[in-house]
């Protein structure tokens, strides 16, 4: 993802935009009675098994505090230990980002007493060796661990040193002497040795600490420590697990994202207390490498999707990624297999979907270079993957002249016009496909809505860009409806840029390239009812494009889920895509739709974020998605209503006819800012409703989305 | 090396362009007597083993041409077989290095490229048989010589029955030809040696391969050289680069490597699949990878100094190419490479990150900021897999003639205000890959006969090419040879402003190594005469005045001191002054100092650009000297250059030491300055060796002549 679109589900920054419905929209008039028909006999290309897939990037902590069970940061001492604030004050204290700020490490006693040893390090570049005193005991701590009362937390700890030295690892929930538990290790030596750990909180905190010392002469070195809950899953969150295992999302796409170009996959297998903390200069953020890929891959398996890897095309070259191929696909009788299965997994993971490179248009990327140079690296990294695995399918890392244009390509190379052109050198996608044709399967895309704002290319080449934004955001006026339906917009665009590829390249319909929008989302919408309305947009109109759109993946997986560090919940966007997924599931058909109120025309010059023509059925003011369910027993239809009235509108199907019980699955809340966090009774619900037989006219509840199954009689 | 200087010295087109004395030079006077005085207590540094290094790439066939000694080009076959010329005319390499085609034998469909069980590469050529009328492949084009023996080897699988015939050719007669006739094919390949003795002297001779039979048969490679080969290498040009005492050469590039394997370049050469290099625009077999690059580094007695793919390449694999080379037989790599014939590791001492990755022309280039990430990425990975090697980060000093767009309206005269932007490469290297290197690389081409015209520069659209803030200038053979000495003097005056900016430097010893360079006098392709010769000399004078920093360099390329055919060399005008140069201003020389009464005039052009601050050479115009003394303090050598077309005298005074015995001076010279050592002509330039007898006071200097003179010495008496 882009790094000045820094979005996060789970801290919600509420910014204050509520959109009155008062802006002058051109709107034309509705129809006094809405008409919907939809023909079963009009049937597109099934909906793909990938069609609400999830995107997950080792952005700074993210993994570590969403997903993972680990309850230590820093746990490889990657960062000195001092009882001082490092000079500058470290940029995630602010921001989106302040949830992800890791906890430190402090000396116990006096700092000097904690002295880094550089020379014979556990793991990493160094590792923390501790003066110690006869009596006093000297060590280090780490505070703000949440624990829950009666949970048992596991874990172990490396240490050498002078034979002798008594050491205390202490589990800590509160001031008083009692408030802690305790394991005590007395037989060092020199040679690192690792030793369990086991606690049982005795209250809830959510200031725990951990707390290592020793007394004795001489010194004692820690390698690397690990605390768990018991109940994690292999490694995992079991409650996370569980609340995303709804969403049947398919795939996910891992493990990055930005981070990815400084990142060396090598480094993230094998035993996990022996990898290396690495530094991620693309989000300025150390890792320690705990989730690295056999990991990520049973991250997929318990979440039930197939994984889609992005390899490094930043940094990192063809021979390594071809490596990482044989590392994850290889049997046992290659060299990296053999090493997966020395790892402990020796089933090849057989993983399809293989992207290259991450967003390498963008001049944001490590590493970023040329298009004219991007295409023959691509080329070497395809054919290099393709030697190891023939079966894999490869994507290539695209942009077309929207991404360009609005997230200032055009900008940084120096173009006297701003919008990017079809067949420029500011045409990626359009390079890969003139220059890299045969080396990919299909091509992806990536963008990021910000809500409040509209591109305008005229602002963009004036010259006083807004901070915080892009040049070329301006604030826009919107209504609530035109509100949801921006970020839709955006999907619309690329389906009318995907044509105009397949215009210019027409063997992409033969050999059936497809897109993959496997970054999106709506940026500075927080989950709530509103930013709902607008996701069930961009699914509507996704669902409109299963002929080329495969695949796509939602900025985050986690985005998901309003979750603490002991508790998660789906949030607003969590139950939308388990709402989509349940019913618009893989073999769906999509049905055609038509009506008599066609979307309102483009409210500005088509350019930039706008589109030719709105996106939308032509149902206006709600929009309207019809699908047969997989076996064709039941017609299903999406309706959303980013209005605040209540719409009525008659039902015309042709095709099929319609018998007995329908039902309704209906999201809605008493206001837009509605939404559902972790601890808090929910405020926003999908209620099941049984409807008696079909019926021709159906309602659709003010800001609301709504799905209707109707039976089809035989 | 920079696209746009392609130099290649194999064909020499000669553009006259003869430059008349007659330009009107600010010449500051000469005094009557020209009075030099040299201070045997004032040394500088001793000569580094790399002052006189060389660089060599694989710009399209030029390692092939002129190192290696297989005959048979695209022995892959990497292209397709046919009779008629490639539609696209896209250009293959260089003038003289376009490759030898194959050709059908009988009509062109009967050879197809199987694309499905390829012998190496992604492809082999099938030949349909008949059973009569032969089908085949031919090469044409070769060079034989008269009784010399080719020996090599081919891959051939086929219907079982088909009766292959490999001949050589060397004439259009039933007899003009020697013929190898293969014993029944199967279905896997087989490999079948192949030995031929020429009949004749031939530059058009040919390789055929044809069959007869029904069914097919496939030709997986093929391979011939002559059996003097030395482990593949030409003799005759590896004796002559042997006498150049060269230290070390920069391997394998240059340009090629940022789209290229390391990987694909060790283990069984047949098997090595062919690609194909868009630095260059060639197709590449591979043959010489890094196992022949060690052997030729040892056959001519150099150390290998080898840099990293960091364009298209990665850490990893640069790690990997460390352990491959240095790691003992315990390490992964380091066994494959005993494997593959090597047991013993090759200790290679320097490594190089990256070729020119500051370049809009390098393939993958990135952002400054991004690149000193990933230099740290290279370092550190390369570092933990052998410590012990000394690494260079590949930087960019600040000069004005790079600049492009605005900077150049605005900051041409004013370089101090672009450093530390994404235009300071090498400050860039400095400030964020502190730590992760022991020297910066610089690279620099020149070209006679114009001058950066710094008024003009400013003025030019912000998208015009750099080379357009250039005039063209008469130049007396005395500028155009100083021309080039002046951007080594440039050179070390940015130097010294890196060390002011950055004083750690100094404490950490971070040294300069100008690794590719070279100088085009008038033309690029223009073969090297005394001229130039002269221009090297001041080139090497100025170099040597500045063994504090600048401890390795490498001329662009190795066999450019070379003039060579496909059968014979001999070394050019450049290579007499490296060998004259390296047999006397020996590693451990000590450079002592050298004044006289006579200062190099001042700056004819406005400080800036391409015009240092003052001009090369020592203050003995018009000649430029420089002296040293022998490792071992038993001679005074003093090199003299006389780029004038007068003789010219000069008294000589030294201090510290005593002249005692007989003197000898060694002299470059011809008739004239076009003079120039051709391979199968008589050569015209010749470095002369003559006895002077006692030390004198008054030496006379020949015109347009290079000199060195080694006088013996004894500690001064008191």
């Amino acid at each position: 993802m882009k790094m000045r679109i820094a979005l996060f589900a789970v801290t919600a920054m509420w910014l204050g935009c509520a959109s009155m419905a008062s802006a002058q929209q051109p709107e034309q008039g509705v129809p006094g009675r809405l008409t919907i028909n939809i023909d079963t006999q009009k049937i597109s290309e099934p909906v793909s098994k990938y069609e609400h897939g999830m995107f997950i990037e080792h952005i700074r902590t993210l993994i570590y505090r969403s997903l993972w069970s680990g309850m230590l940061d820093d746990r490889k001492f990657y960062f000195p230990i001092s009882s001082k604030e490092p000079e500058a004050p470290a940029a995630e204290q602010r921001g989106p980002f302040r949830r992800l700020a890791l906890r430190k490490w402090r000396p116990v006693g006096p700092d000097d007493v904690v002295v880094m040893d550089k020379d014979h390090p556990f793991v990493g570049e160094q590792s923390p060796r501790i003066q110690l005193d006869s009596s006093t005991a000297h060590g280090i701590r780490q505070s703000g661990l949440a624990l829950l009362k009666g949970k048992k937390y596991v874990g172990r700890i490396y240490l050498r040193g002078t034979p002798g030295t008594k050491v205390k690892v202490s589990l800590i929930w509160g001031e008083g002497v009692a408030e802690r538990q305790t394991v005590s290790i007395a037989n060092l030596s020199n040679a690192y040795k690792k030793f369990p750990l086991s606690f049982t909180a005795k209250a809830d905190a959510n200031t725990g600490t951990f707390e290592i010392t020793g007394t004795g002469s001489g010194d004692f070195y820690i390698g690397t420590v690990s605390l768990m809950p018991a109940d994690n899953v292999q490694g995992f969150r079991p409650e996370v697990i569980a609340a995303l295992r709804q969403l049947h999302s398919g795939f996910w796409r891992l493990p990055g994202g930005n981070f990815l170009s400084d990142w060396n996959w090598y480094d993230s297998v094998g035993d996990p207390d022996k990898r290396p903390p690495m530094f991620d200069n693309a989000w300025n953020a150390m890792q320690t490498n705990d989730v690295g890929m056999d990991e990520f891959m049973t991250l997929c398996k318990l979440l039930g999707v197939d994984p889609y890897i992005t390899v490094n095309a930043g940094f990192g070259d063809a021979h390594s990624a071809a490596d990482e191929v044989e590392y994850m696909n290889g049997s046992v009788n290659t060299r990296l297999g053999a090493e997966r299965a020395r790892n402990g997994h020796p089933e090849p993971y057989h993983v399809k979907f293989w992207d290259i490179g991450n967003e390498p248009y963008g001049t944001w990327q490590l590493g970023r270079t040329d298009l004219k140079y991007y295409v023959l690296k691509h080329n070497e990294f395809a054919k290099a993957m393709r030697q190891v695995d023939p079966s894999i399918t490869i994507l290539a890392s695209g942009a077309m002249p929207d991404e360009m244009t609005i997230e200032g390509m055009t900008h940084a190379m120096h173009l006297d016009n701003l919008q990017a052109q079809f067949g420029s050198d500011a045409d990626w996608t359009g390079g890969l496909l003139a220059h890299c044709w045969g080396n990919f399967d299909g091509i992806t895309e990536h963008w990021y809505s910000r809500a409040g704002y509209r591109f305008d290319i005229t602002h963009a080449n004036a010259p006083a860009p807004r901070p915080g934004v892009e040049p070329g955001y301006v604030p826009a006026e919107e209504t609530l409806l035109e509100w949801a339906r921006h970020p839709s917009n955006r999907v619309h665009l690329k389906a009318e840029e995907w044509k105009e590829y397949q215009d210019r390249f027409p063997a992409m319909i033969g050999k059936k390239i497809f897109l993959s929008i496997d970054e999106y989302s709506y940026s500075g919408a927080p989950p709530n009812l509103k930013s709902a309305l607008a996701y069930a947009m961009v699914f509507n109109e996704m669902l409109r494009h299963t002929d080329f759109l495969k695949m796509s993946a939602y900025t985050m997986g986690v985005s998901t889920l309003d979750l603490n560090a002991t508790n998660a919940v789906l949030n607003t966007t969590g139950l939308l895509f388990k709402m989509y997924g349940d019913h618009f599931g893989a073999g769906s058909l999509p049905v055609a739709v038509t009506g008599n109120s066609p979307q309102p025309a483009p409210k500005y010059p088509v350019g930039g974020d706008q589109p030719r023509t709105n996106a939308g059925s032509p149902t206006y003011p709600i929009d309207v998605v019809a699908a047969l369910s997989a076996d064709r027993k039941y017609l299903k239809v999406a309706i959303v209503n980013a209005t605040e009235s209540a719409q009525s509108l008659t039902l015309n199907v042709t095709g099929v006819r319609l018998g007995g019980p329908s039902t309704l699955w209906q999201m809605t809340a008493k206001d837009l800012d509605a939404s559902n966090r972790v601890g808090e009774k929910p405020q926003v619900e999908v209620k099941e409703t049984s409807l008696r037989d079909a019926t021709q006219t159906l309602l659709a509840a003010p800001i609301s989305v709504n799905i209707y199954q109707f039976p089809i009689a035989q | 090396m920079k696209a746009r200087f392609s130099l290649v010295l194999v064909t020499a087109f000669w553009l006259a362009c003869s430059v008349a004395g007659t330009a009107q030079q600010t010449e500051s006077t000469v005094p009557d007597r020209l009075t030099v005085n040299i201070n045997t207590q004032q040394a500088a540094e001793p000569v580094s083993k790399y002052e006189f290094g060389m660089f060599i790439e694989h710009i399209g066939s030029l390692v092939y041409r002129s190192l290696w000694s297989e005959k048979l080009d695209d022995r892959k076959f990497y292209f397709p077989i046919t009779s008629k010329e490639e539609a696209s005319s896209q250009r293959q390499g260089f003038p003289g290095m376009q490759l030898r085609k194959w050709r059908p034998v009988g009509p062109d469909e009967v050879v197809t490229m199987d694309k499905v069980h390829p012998f190496v590469g992604d492809q082999s050529p099938r030949i349909e048989l008949d059973s009569a009328t032969p089908h085949g492949i031919r090469q044409s084009g070769l060079a034989l010589v008269k009784g010399k023996k080719y020996a090599g080897r081919i891959y051939l699988c086929g219907t079982p029955g088909s009766k292959v015939k490999v001949s050589l050719v060397w004439g259009e007669g039933a007899h003009d030809r020697q013929t190898i006739s293969v014993p029944t094919l199967s279905e896997a390949y087989k490999k079948i040696p192949l030995s031929f003795t020429a009949g004749t002297d031939s530059v058009a001779a040919s390789l055929e391969i044809t069959g007869t039979g029904t069914g097919n048969f496939h030709i997986g490679t093929v391979s011939l050289m002559p059996t003097d080969n030395v482990q593949g290498f030409r003799p005759d040009t590896i004796a002559l680069l042997r006498q150049l005492h060269s230290g070390f050469w920069r391997l394998p590039g240059g340009n090629f490597l940022s789209d290229w394997s390391w990987y694909d370049a060790v283990g069984d050469p047949d098997k090595r699949p062919p690609m194909f290099d868009y630095a260059w625009n060639a197709m590449q077999t591979n043959d010489v990878g890094m196992d022949e690059f060690m052997t030729l580094c040892k056959l001519i007695g150099v150390e290998p100094y080898i840099t990293v793919n960091a364009g298209f390449g990665d850490a990893h694999s640069a790690a990997e190419e460390v352990e491959y080379l240095n790691g003992s037989v315990k390490t992964r790599l380091g066994a494959e490479r005993a494997r593959n014939g090597h047991p013993e590791p090759y200790h290679i001492k320097f490594w190089d990150i990256g070729n020119e990755p500051y370049g809009a022309w390098q393939l993958g280039r990135t952002d400054l900021k991004y690149y000193v990430l990933k230099h740290n990425e290279f370092a550190k990975a390369m570092l933990k897999v052998d410590p012990s090697i000394t690494l260079l980060a590949s930087g960019n000093m600040l000069e004005a003639m790079d600049l492009t767009g605005e900077m150049r309206a605005k900051d041409l005269d004013n370089l101090k205000s672009l450093e530390g932007t994404p235009q300071d490469w090498t400050g860039g290297l400095l400030e964020h890959s502190w730590g992760n290197f022991s020297g910066i690389t610089q690279h620099w081409y020149a070209q006679g006969g114009r001058h950066f015209d710094l008024e003009k520069a400013k003025k030019l659209a912000p998208d015009a090419p750099t080379d357009d803030g250039y005039d063209k200038i008469d130049q007396t053979p005395l500028e155009y040879a100083r021309y080039p000495a002046n951007i080594v003097h440039l050179k070390a005056q940015e130097w010294a402003r890196y060390q002011q900016r950055f004083p750690d430097m100094l404490k950490k010893k971070i040294f300069l190594s100008m690794d590719e360079y070279a100088y085009f006098g008038e033309s690029f392709n223009r073969a090297p005469d005394l001229k130039l010769a002269l221009a090297y000399g001041m080139i090497f004078n100025e170099m040597l005045r500045h063994t504090d920093f600048l401890t390795m360099s490498a001329h662009t390329m190795g066999v450019s001191s070379v003039d060579y055919s496909p059968t014979a060399a001999t070394l050019n005008a450049t290579g007499l002054m490296f060998k004259l140069y390296g047999s006397h201003f020996v590693p451990g020389s000590v450079p002592v100092a050298l004044s006289g009464n006579s200062p190099q005039p001042a700056p004819k052009y406005p400080i800036g650009g391409d015009q240092p601050e003052t001009n090369s050479g020592s203050p003995t115009y018009p000649l430029d000297m420089f002296a040293a003394l022998t490792p071992d303090h038993k001679f005074l050598t003093v090199a003299v250059v006389n780029a004038t077309k007068s003789e010219q005298k000069f008294e000589l005074n030294v201090t510290g030491m005593q002249l005692a015995g007989k003197s000898e001076l060694w002299e470059l010279t011809g008739k004239d300055l076009e003079a120039a050592n051709k391979v199968g002509q008589q050569p015209q330039l010749a470095v002369k060796e003559i006895p002077l007898g006692d030390a004198t006071q008054a030496i006379s200097v020949a015109p347009i002549s290079v000199n060195v003179y080694q006088f013996p010495v004894t500690q001064a008496a008191q």
